[in-house]
């Protein structure tokens, strides 16, 4: 049996169920599916790696993972991924394909992921916010989900220039949230929460909105540069120079560019986007909650201030 | 390659608190020959930090269980180890202990070369340490210098930027160091780094085989004074600190102790953790 899912806008067809994404409503013959199956993984590459880590090798066109005792994965042209289970545990096997497997997939696809959430501020336009992990991307867009705007993307989505506008593709129906921030929100009820990992004591949950998802792209309003520093909340708009560094640090796995030979496409991705989209950088204290703040002030000094026109 | 030259990792260990962070700004001006800037240090991150790990495993480390997680931090610090081209100065404020599932040190031996241990006395320590936590003294005492079980962070995973770091009683600390490893420790005491600068700075620095003469050394240990580097805090922050309100470079005196804590609070450190006090000549 086989099932159909998309995932950052592509057709992805598997041989075993992956509740993460979002079903297919419909099969898109104009673009060639992600094939996902289980069997054996290749030893090694068909062509010499240019870059070797203890898990990971991969060169610009193939992508083998291997965590001990979990599984192996091979990734080849963006097209196929093989999945080899070392263990049973499926929670954790799947954790390592969305993160891994399909962020080799958009790569070799020639495709940038950005490590970002989002919200839609108004119909059909989002507001991303970037940062690296644990920095509150997904608390951000919690508290901006309890104030009305509804969840666009967690953690990852990919960006596009077409005509003049930057358009983002969510990742997968899925927040992952710290009991920290399902505690402090309303949206999201504890009897939807799901656990990631079975075997540790993790006090991180899913929450799936698959019946929301939006999985056509949506045009980028701004983009939020969050940071933890100073002892108070403070947001500036930030130049494209500024925004290119920025966006650049915030690559899913950007330091897979170079052994991927992805610099050029790197360089022009971001070079496209800095140039059309308005950037700010949010920087609220470390270890303090201050995120409902963040929120406010963020609804006061960036949504707000993107003006009528051009959110409709 | 031969063996030697793959051990790459010194270790800047120390109970918290105890000079660690100044030795790495004494290394940083050292190496760069100008005044450090605190938030960017020559030196290579901490151990129980997640950045090493998530970026040689490229996984979120948010999702290990324990036994992953002891595995997998010796894989990245030995891949670190083999791959970089220079020596790398970790700092580490856990205690050295031994993994309960597979009876191996948890801090990977093969590619160390030494570590540098700097020790302060406890009475001290725990003044400090209560800024830094923004605790009563009496809960740092408490939670940390006499806690057999003493830890920062807790195992369970949580939305922080390094693992749970064990550290147990500042005794057991200090002799977790002294006994265990199969590489050498140097033992600096933080007294002594105040006291005796030129001498045990450039000690250290000769340890290390940094290639540093007299003069370097001088203005090195000039350029990061205790009241430069509280004022630097001041103009630009620090990064590393806990708490945004507080201050790191709090005071860093020698026998505050003497006025600061009551006869019961000492007492109940000395009981705690006599036989080290002793042995590092702190009682």
């Amino acid at each position: 049996m086989n099932y159909y899912y998309s995932a950052f806008g592509l057709p992805v067809l598997a041989e075993l169920e992956l509740t993460a994404l979002m079903p297919a409503t419909h099969r898109d013959e104009s673009i060639t599916p992600v094939r996902v199956s289980m069997g054996e993984v290749p030893g090694k590459l068909e062509n010499p790696p240019l870059e070797s880590k203890p898990f990971s090798v991969f060169n610009e066109h193939e992508f083998l993972y291997s965590v001990p005792e979990v599984a192996r994965y091979y990734v080849r042209k963006g097209e196929t991924v093989i999945i080899q289970p070392l263990c049973d545990d499926w929670d954790t096997i799947l954790l390592f394909f969305y993160s891994n497997c399909m962020a080799a997939v958009l790569f070799q696809r020639d495709i940038i992921p950005f490590h970002v959430s989002g919200v839609f501020i108004a119909p059909g336009k989002v507001l991303l916010f970037a940062a690296p992990s644990r920095t509150g991307k997904s608390t951000t867009a919690v508290m901006l989900e309890e104030k009305g705007y509804a969840v666009f993307t967690d953690d990852t989505a990919v960006l596009t220039i077409e005509n003049g506008k930057c358009y983002a593709r969510a990742s997968y129906p899925v927040m992952r949230l710290w009991k920290s921030t399902v505690d402090q929100q309303t949206v999201w009820s504890d009897a939807e929460k799901r656990v990631l990992r079975n075997d540790i004591e993790l006090n991180k949950y899913g929450f799936h909105f698959h019946n929301r998802f939006e999985p056509e792209q949506v045009e980028v309003a701004g983009v939020v540069f969050l940071e933890e520093q100073g002892t108070e909340i403070v947001i500036d708009k930030v130049r494209p120079a500024l925004c290119m560094q920025l966006l650049g640090t915030n690559i899913y796995r950007g330091h897979w560019v170079a052994g991927m030979k992805k610099q050029a496409l790197q360089f022009r991705t971001l070079a496209g986007i800095v140039n059309i989209l308005p950037a700010w950088k949010a920087c609220r204290p470390k270890g303090v909650p201050t995120f409902q703040q963040m929120a406010d002030t963020l609804e006061k000094e960036v949504i707000a201030g993107l003006s009528v026109s051009e959110l409709c | 390659m031969d063996a030697c030259e793959q051990k790459k990792i010194v270790w800047l260990a120390s109970y918290p608190k105890s000079g660690n962070t100044w030795f790495r700004a004494f290394l940083t001006a050292l190496t760069n020959g100008s005044e450090p800037d605190l938030n960017s240090m020559n030196t290579d991150g901490i151990f129980s930090g997640k950045s090493h790990l998530e970026s040689v495993l490229d996984l979120n480390a948010d999702y290990l269980n324990s036994r992953q997680l002891e595995s997998f931090q010796r894989i990245t610090f030995s891949h670190l180890a083999e791959t970089g081209k220079k020596t790398l100065f970790i700092k580490i404020h856990d205690a050295f202990t031994f993994s309960e599932t597979d009876g191996l040190a948890r801090i990977p031996e093969d590619p160390s070369r030494l570590a540098l241990y700097f020790v302060r006395n406890p009475l001290d320590v725990v003044l400090s340490l209560a800024n830094h936590i923004g605790r009563p003294v009496d809960t740092a005492i408490d939670r940390f210098i006499i806690n057999p079980a003493g830890t920062f962070l807790t195992k369970k995973a949580a939305p922080n930027n390094q693992f749970y770091q064990p550290l147990g009683t500042w005794s057991m600390h200090a002799e977790s160091w002294l006994n265990c490893p199969s590489f050498p420790v140097h033992f600096i005491r933080y007294e002594d780094m105040k006291e005796k600068p030129f001498e045990t700075f450039g000690n250290a620095a000769k340890i290390l085989g940094l290639d540093a003469g007299e003069e370097q050394i001088r203005r090195a240990i000039e350029e990061t004074q205790f009241e430069k580097l509280q004022k630097k805090e001041q103009e630009s922050g620090f990064r590393e600190k806990q708490i945004p309100s507080s201050t790191f470079f709090f005071k860093g005196q020698s026998g505050r102790w003497k006025e600061e804590l009551t006869a019961e609070q000492i007492e109940k450190i000395r009981k705690a953790n006599e036989p080290m006090m002793r042995r590092f000549g702190y009682w």
